[in-house]
């Protein structure tokens, strides 16, 4: 054997003891091999902080599928996305899918007991004892907007809105060919409907109903704000809106829970440039008897601008959050508004450009997702 | 009673001007702009931690949401932004708490499991890091919690199951240097030489500047006797870390492969014989 493997050193056991023999070994040269965990925070390094808001690269790599396409059914969908498709009606603009939640999250159980002390004084206060605390993610911008949310315990039901499993990868996967042929099929559905003409058939049929019959135009406020809202969706309250933008200064925004035109709440995300480089400004606000609160803004660096951004955003309770590009941007409460529609809205009249539409709604434990386009 | 949010209403409001700043790609103005004394609201003191932490004032930062925290430890974005910076300064234990009070009110993000799971790796829980990482439920977690329960299970010392976990993160993150650098260790504590073999050549086609496959081919090669190779790897090595001459400055446990001046020498000696060789074949093929 030859000498210079002297030593190892014993993982847990910390330094070598010095052997007396080692002692009269020279060592020139010495090969380490520490186990490291880099991979595991890797992409949170990268991006400097994971938890906080990331640079937003506009890619087109959407991380999310749009919804998965399925007949009307209260089974649960078809492997085949193209194969549902191949059965929906080609005049409807909605398609929807019954599907019971895939992935069953972990129990709100309390993370591994560290058995220690925080060094931290403030981190040793106690642990929350109601679930309104956590609605407090990110004040309210205005006073008026500070009120406590909802108590729901975090452990019960809480809706999953993402879709892991295989069938659901391979829809992430081809998601850009999905919602070209969906478009597509929407685009001939749609001319088809025009030149011949709603049938008896599609015009008792709700599911299937064009576009007139989804969307509505409460009258326009006082404030010249225009609204396009999506009618299915009145008396839903957990849900989650998502939607492709290529930002541009003219922004997009939308309402949610809303009563009525003066009982709403609202989310609008605009470019804000500077230079070649560009910035998102993210803003929420709501509307409750007409009165419009003051706007919470955060802004959310843009690396490149050139590209499309995938949005979402989920209401849960009191609970909102955005996303974008799957990344979290924001996160409030406000537990005024329990339910209400979905829509768009414009402060002059025209609706946004948005692609690969879709809502998906909540209750009792199951989701239905509908992907729509805009009138 | 909220102090913060309290002061938001009377006091004179820089939030917007800073957030204009920072909208215009002017940063530091914008810091600039909320470094003035009083009391203000918890938005003001977030916007100023997230450009201290921007600005790489990672101790700043972490006193700005202490801060927040310290007058609503429910704030979850605060917690959260806390425990970053506290895992960046090391502060592992205060860290890992941190994380965990953001677990408590939404247990089911997994960025941030990641990060307590890291946390208590850096502390030595392996069986609590390694039930965190089981935890991880989403897609975007999958390949960092699988390799992270491959490091808990290999410092637990179950080195089969997790050379087993990082043959399935490989077969579904080809490049993923560093399990194949921690299964070269893995290997050369049990000394399978010729797992370090296998190992460390993986590793050499996916990277030819890893030291750590120069350092596990070098190891073989002396551990063979063929000076001549190991010395072409020892070198190559060498050019890339200079500081395998110099005795390691971390005591963070590693395995350690130690180069004698005996050995040393004979690499020395094959390498002048190699130069020579060159040399000559080719002096010999230049023409007449």
């Amino acid at each position: 054997m030859v000498d210079v493997k002297s030593a190892i050193a014993r993982l847990g056991l910390g330094g070598i003891p010095t052997q007396p023999a080692e002692r009269q070994i020279e060592y020139l040269a010495w090969f380490r091999f520490p186990v490291t965990w880099t991979y595991v925070t890797g992409s949170a390094h990268e991006a400097g902080s994971e938890v906080a808001l990331k640079p937003m690269l506009a890619s087109s790599a959407l991380t999310l599928a749009p919804a998965v396409l399925a007949p009307l059914s209260p089974y649960p969908p078809a492997p085949s996305a193209s194969a549902g498709e191949g059965s929906r009606s080609a005049g409807s603009t909605a398609r929807w899918e019954m599907m019971v939640p895939k992935m069953v999250r972990p129990p709100a159980k309390s993370v591994a007991n560290l058995n220690s002390t925080a060094a931290v004084p403030a981190l040793a206060a106690s642990a929350p004892e109601t679930a309104h605390k956590a609605a407090s993610l990110i004040e309210p911008a205005s006073p008026a907007l500070a009120m406590p949310a909802a108590a729901s315990a975090p452990s019960t039901f809480a809706p999953s809105f993402s879709l892991h499993s295989p069938e659901d990868q391979f829809v992430a996967h081809y998601w850009p060919q999905i919602v070209f042929a969906v478009i597509a099929i929407v685009s001939i559905g749609c001319l088809t409907w025009g030149l011949s003409g709603p049938s008896p058939s599609t015009g008792s049929a709700a599911s299937s109903s064009p576009h007139a019959a989804s969307w509505s135009h409460p009258s326009v406020a006082a404030s010249g704000r225009s609204m396009t809202m999506y009618e299915p969706s009145r008396g839903e309250s957990d849900y989650r809106i998502e939607f492709s933008w290529v930002p541009d200064s003219s922004g997009v925004g939308w309402v949610f829970r809303s009563r009525d035109e003066n009982n709403y709440y609202a989310a609008r995300l605009s470019l804000q440039q500077r230079g070649s480089s560009g910035a998102l400004v993210a803003e929420h606000f709501s509307v409750l008897g007409g009165a419009e609160s003051a706007h919470s803004r955060r802004t959310i660096p843009l690396a490149n601008n050139a590209g499309m951004v995938r949005v979402h955003m989920d209401a849960t309770g009191p609970a909102f959050r955005l996303f974008l590009e799957n990344n979290p941007a924001d996160n409030w409460s406000d537990a005024r508004l329990t339910s209400g529609a979905l829509g768009f809205y414009d402060d002059g009249d025209h609706l946004p450009k948005v692609l690969a539409l879709s809502f998906t709604f909540i209750k009792n434990q199951v989701s239905r997702t509908s992907v729509v386009s805009l009138p | 009673m909220n102090r913060f949010r309290n002061a938001a209403a009377s006091a004179p409001d820089p939030l917007q001007a800073a957030l204009a700043l920072r909208a215009q790609g002017r940063p530091q103005e914008a810091l600039e702009a909320l470094s003035i004394p009083g009391e203000f609201s918890a938005d003001f003191h977030i916007l100023r931690g997230d450009l201290q932490f921007e600005a790489g004032q990672i101790e700043q930062a972490a006193e700005t949401y202490l801060a927040v925290t310290a007058e609503d430890p429910d704030h979850v974005y605060a917690q959260g932004q806390l425990g970053l910076c506290l895992s960046r300064l090391k502060l592992w234990e205060a860290a890992a708490h941190a994380f965990e009070v953001v677990l408590q009110f939404d247990p089911h993000r997994d960025e941030v499991r990641l990060q307590l799971a890291d946390c208590l790796l850096q502390l030595r829980r392996f069986e609590a890091a390694l039930t965190c990482f089981d935890e991880c439920w989403s897609e975007g977690s999958r390949r960092r919690a699988l390799f992270g329960k491959a490091v808990a299970l290999q410092l637990l010392r179950r080195l089969d199951e997790a050379e087993k976990l990082y043959e399935r993160l490989l077969a579904i993150d080809p490049a993923a240097e560093e399990a194949l650098a921690n299964l070269i260790a893995m290997s050369m504590e049990v000394f399978e030489l010729a797992r370090v073999q296998k190992y460390s050549q993986r590793l050499l086609e996916i990277n030819s500047h890893s030291t750590v496959a120069l350092k596990g081919l070098a190891l073989i090669s002396i551990e063979r006797l063929d000076y001549a190779a190991a010395a072409r790897y020892f070198h190559r090595a060498l050019e890339l870390d200079s500081e395998i001459m110099h005795p390691p400055a971390e005591q963070n446990e590693a395995i350690e492969y130690r180069i004698s001046r005996k050995i040393f020498d004979s690499l020395e000696e094959s390498r002048r014989q190699l130069k020579f060789k060159t040399a000559r074949a080719s002096t010999g093929a230049q023409p007449r």
